[in-house]
């Protein structure tokens, strides 16, 4: 059975919506600021006004305007990507956990335990994400939220496929809001030596990379049904999602090779002619996923797979979405998804703006966008915790 | 603290949790229910207006509120 994606929607500091995505994209905007990251300037009824007719927006401040940051932004993206949904449609929420919102109640409960709203039962919960999206889309059949750490948003379309294949359900809007953080976990991520001190970038893939920069954005995309399916973006052509069985921060390479060659199947790794890689700018990260993709797609030096001069190299072009949008953490996979459909659709690569001297092994995205045909992608996320997780999509 | 500026009060916050209410149908003898106030948002109404006048109405005297007027009566009598 075939699972096809048919709608997808963003909203990140560069662009509210696919159109301005695929623009920003192209042009190498850059959200990516300084250390403190790409963070999104959101206001709901602002948002609701430049994009809904009246009477939606009237619905979705209705339903969402003392929700979370993830909940609101979450309601947003899914009001985008929502389109046809039948009695068989069902919502995976990938994160969702308000950490601002938690550790400020929390602050403002200790000094003043009177003011705490009853309505925080709600609001703490990633499942309120769950809620205010299928109240606002109507979407009855089943829907949970799903952590995977930084890898959440690409595991929650790869569950989405499973149900889908399995019969379960014939339309999965899977939704992932903006990962928020509250200033303990920010700093935490910082003393671990995976995000940037000040002063530095995101680099992904370029010697001199020193680690993440936080990113906040929303995606949502409708997977369906080949069947049920009117205008496809992109086909899911595989999968894969395997475990280290390790607790930690350090990524493993042969869990990354796993998963991506899981997603492969059996297909040629030279039929892949574009990856969106994990690439988070981390050091020991992307060293260890650019060693797994040359063990996946060849690094060039093995015999016969050099491109002589004047020949194509058939080693997949290797590209990171992080130095423009930031690190989306759970939201990640499920952006840089839409990034790799857009730049699918239209066999171009956007710009690795940050790129000085590339890293060996892996043939990279260069500083500027380039035509390169793309019928087949993909998009890798990697988490904490030694979760891997890999999808592949094909030109539908 | 006069049953008007307590009116005003509670009338901010109903509009701060709803805030698609016609403000001309905030009166004293309609319930928050009335309004279209869900269990959750007549807590966070309640919760909100004691929070700023800086005053706590027993659960027991609550027991008697049943519109807005009566509400105003309780908070008034525990300010």
């Amino acid at each position: 059975m075939t699972v096809v994606i048919t709608s997808a929607a963003v909203l990140c500091p560069i662009a509210e919506d696919l159109d301005g995505f695929r623009t920003a994209l192209f042009e190498g905007r850059s959200a990516v600021e300084d250390a403190d990251g790409a963070r999104l300037a959101f206001d709901l009824g602002d948002w609701a006004s430049r994009h809904l007719d009246e009477v939606t927006a009237r619905r979705l401040k209705q339903v969402a305007h003392r929700a979370a940051l993830p909940a609101q932004t979450a309601a947003c993206v899914a009001l985008k990507a929502a389109r046809g949904l039948g009695e068989r449609a069902g919502l995976i929420v990938a994160g969702g956990q308000p950490l601002g919102h938690q550790a400020d109640t929390v602050l403002r409960h200790r000094d003043k335990p009177g003011a705490l709203r009853a309505s925080y039962a709600l609001t703490h919960l990633d499942v309120d994400v769950v809620g205010v999206v299928s109240e606002l889309t109507g979407i009855r059949g089943e829907g949970w939220a799903l952590g995977g750490g930084s890898a959440s948003g690409t595991l929650a379309v790869v569950q989405a496929a499973r149900m889908i294949t399995a019969g379960w359900l014939d339309q999965v809007l899977v939704v992932a809001p903006v990962a928020e953080l509250s200033a303990a976990e920010f700093e935490a991520f910082r003393r671990t030596g995976a995000m940037v001190s000040p002063g530095q970038t995101c680099r992904p893939f370029d010697v001199e990379r020193s680690g993440f920069v936080y990113g906040q954005a929303a995606a949502a995309v409708l997977l369906e049904r080949e069947s049920v399916a009117r205008t496809p973006l992109a086909e899911i052509a595989g999968h894969g999602h395997c475990l280290d069985a390790r607790r930690g921060t350090e990524p493993d390479s042969e869990g990354q090779v796993r998963a991506m060659r899981a997603a492969l199947g059996s297909l040629d790794p030279a039929e892949v002619d574009y990856v969106n890689a994990h690439g988070t700018g981390s050091v020991l990260g992307d060293e260890t996923e650019a060693r797994s993709i040359s063990r996946v797609f060849g690094s060039g030096d093995e015999p016969g797979t050099r491109p002589a001069s004047g020949t194509s190299d058939s080693r997949p072009l290797v590209n990171s979405t992080k130095p423009l949008v930031g690190h989306c953490l759970s939201a990640a996979g499920l952006v840089e998804l839409v990034a790799t459909v857009v730049q699918l659709g239209a066999n171009t690569v956007h710009p690795n703006v940050t790129l000085g001297t590339p890293i060996d092994g892996i043939r990279l995205a260069g500083r500027t966008a380039e035509p390169h045909p793309i019928r087949t992608a993909l998009s890798n996320s990697f988490a904490f915790g030694g979760i891997n997780a890999s999808v592949l999509v094909r030109a539908a | 603290m006069t049953e008007q500026e307590i009116f005003a009060v509670l009338r901010r916050h109903l509009l701060d949790v709803l805030p698609d209410l016609d403000e001309g149908r905030i009166r004293l003898d309609r319930s928050m229910k009335d309004l279209g106030a869900n269990s959750i948002d007549r807590m966070d109404v309640v919760i909100g207006v004691q929070d700023e006048l800086g005053v706590t109405v027993p659960a027991a005297a609550m027991k008697d509120v049943h519109d807005l007027r009566s509400l105003v009566v309780a908070l008034q009598a525990h300010s």
